[in-house]
């Protein structure tokens, strides 16, 4: 599984998950294999991203990508927690706090896979 | 002479902008002028024509096809945007030349200021507000203050500096405490000297919104919020590297969901990334 922007999808792939528009329905259901129709809806609703089933990584590759996505997480957390302030409760702080920490795991991985 | 007349007095000394700026405001409100004295009237300066050439051609504005010569650009974006892009380059090269004393990081300071305009932006843009490129420049320009503190005020600023980074006092305290003025104030100072527009003016001043407001135009709301997610974004500011809270006020006068924000994060994050050298010469 990979998160792809929606810039770089092709006909083709297959959806690894559920894509759920800003209401929370279900647009596309996991198993889909997209298609150019598809993208442009996905373009309308302003998805930006979506979780692709990347069928060149083995399951040995697999468990190593989880596992280097494992040693980068806590570094992650330990420096956003030093930039967030205390924001349990606060549901527009922790949509903040949630979205940030998917892009940098985001951006960490693929820097760490192209280190490689 | 008390510090703060010190400042207000030092502020008549302060370069002005490029001529090209009050030319152009002229300009644009004649009822006669064409895109053609626009665009000859921005093409005497040849630093500022180069940069809102590169302005119109980014993603920012995301066009197919390359914007060629300023007159094309000033059909095609409008004479708001264009004034827009005049004033953010005029403030750039206006301050170019000048040297930090101290630990101050300019480019770091350009870099958030850049990245507060495109946020503030997105933002007006998703709250469908009426000038959003008028947000822009008030997001470029919230914390000019803290640029004229850094280059004219080095000595007292190194104060300022010690008390936030030593005693974790929040900027605009340790600024009233040691200043007398905050760097809201002294860019709004600024603003009013260099006779910008009233909605810029209020923005740079009322940026920093406090509890106590119980209101504040959409405007401030987005240049508010807009710091505040660049700063969670890591695009940080010099004072202020913690995510500070987001006031109901703000929140309410901006009018967007949260379910909004997954999306506009995302934007302002491929914007900032794709655009963070287009001020550097």
């Amino acid at each position: 599984m990979s998160l792809l922007e929606v810039n770089a999808l092709q006909a083709g792939m297959l959806l690894a998950q559920d894509i759920r528009n800003n209401h929370g329905t279900v647009i596309l259901k996991r198993g889909t294999t997209i298609a150019e129709r598809h993208i442009k809806g996905l373009k309308a609703w302003g998805i930006s991203e979506v979780d692709i089933v990347t069928s060149e990584i083995t399951p040995e590759g697999r468990g190593e990508e989880d596992s280097m996505a494992g040693e980068v997480i806590p570094v992650i957390e330990e420096k956003l927690k030093k930039r967030f302030h205390r924001f349990e409760g606060d549901a527009v702080m922790e949509e903040i706090y949630r979205v940030v920490r998917k892009l940098v795991l985001h951006e960490a991985t693929a820097t760490h896979k192209g280190d490689e | 002479m008390d510090k703060i007349e010190r400042i207000m007095n030092s502020l008549d000394k302060l370069p002005t902008l490029p001529t090209i700026y009050t030319k152009l405001s002229r300009l644009l409100h004649a009822p006669d002028s064409t895109a053609r004295m626009i665009s000859d009237a921005i093409a005497e300066d040849q630093v500022v024509a180069a940069k809102v050439l590169k302005l119109a051609n980014s993603s920012f504005y995301g066009f197919a096809k390359r914007i060629g010569t300023l007159q094309h650009a000033v059909v095609i974006l409008g004479m708001n945007e264009i004034k827009t892009l005049v004033l953010a380059t005029s403030v750039v090269k206006t301050f170019h030349d000048y040297k930090s004393g101290h630990t101050f990081d300019v480019q770091e300071f350009w870099e958030h200021s850049l990245a507060c305009a495109t946020a503030s932006r997105v933002l007006a843009e998703a709250g469908r507000l009426s000038s959003p490129e008028e947000v822009f420049a008030g997001g470029l320009l919230h914390d000019i203050g803290k640029l004229i503190y850094a280059l004219f005020f080095s000595e007292d600023f190194a104060c300022v500096m010690e008390e936030v980074e030593n005693n974790e006092m929040p900027i605009i305290t340790a600024e009233k405490k040691i200043m007398g003025l905050s760097h809201a104030d002294v860019g709004r100072a600024l603003a009013v000297k260099w006779n910008l527009p009233e909605g810029i003016v209020k923005m740079i001043s009322g940026h920093h919104v406090s509890e106590k407001n119980t209101d504040c135009t959409k405007e401030i709301a987005a240049v508010n919020l807009g710091n505040t997610l660049c700063i969670a974004l890591g695009m940080v500011s010099w004072g202020e590297r913690k995510v500070p809270c987001i006031h109901d006020s703000v929140w309410r006068s901006l009018g967007i969901k949260i379910s909004d924000l997954e999306f506009i994060i995302m934007r302002i994050n491929s914007l900032c990334k794709e655009n963070s050298s287009i001020l550097e010469n």
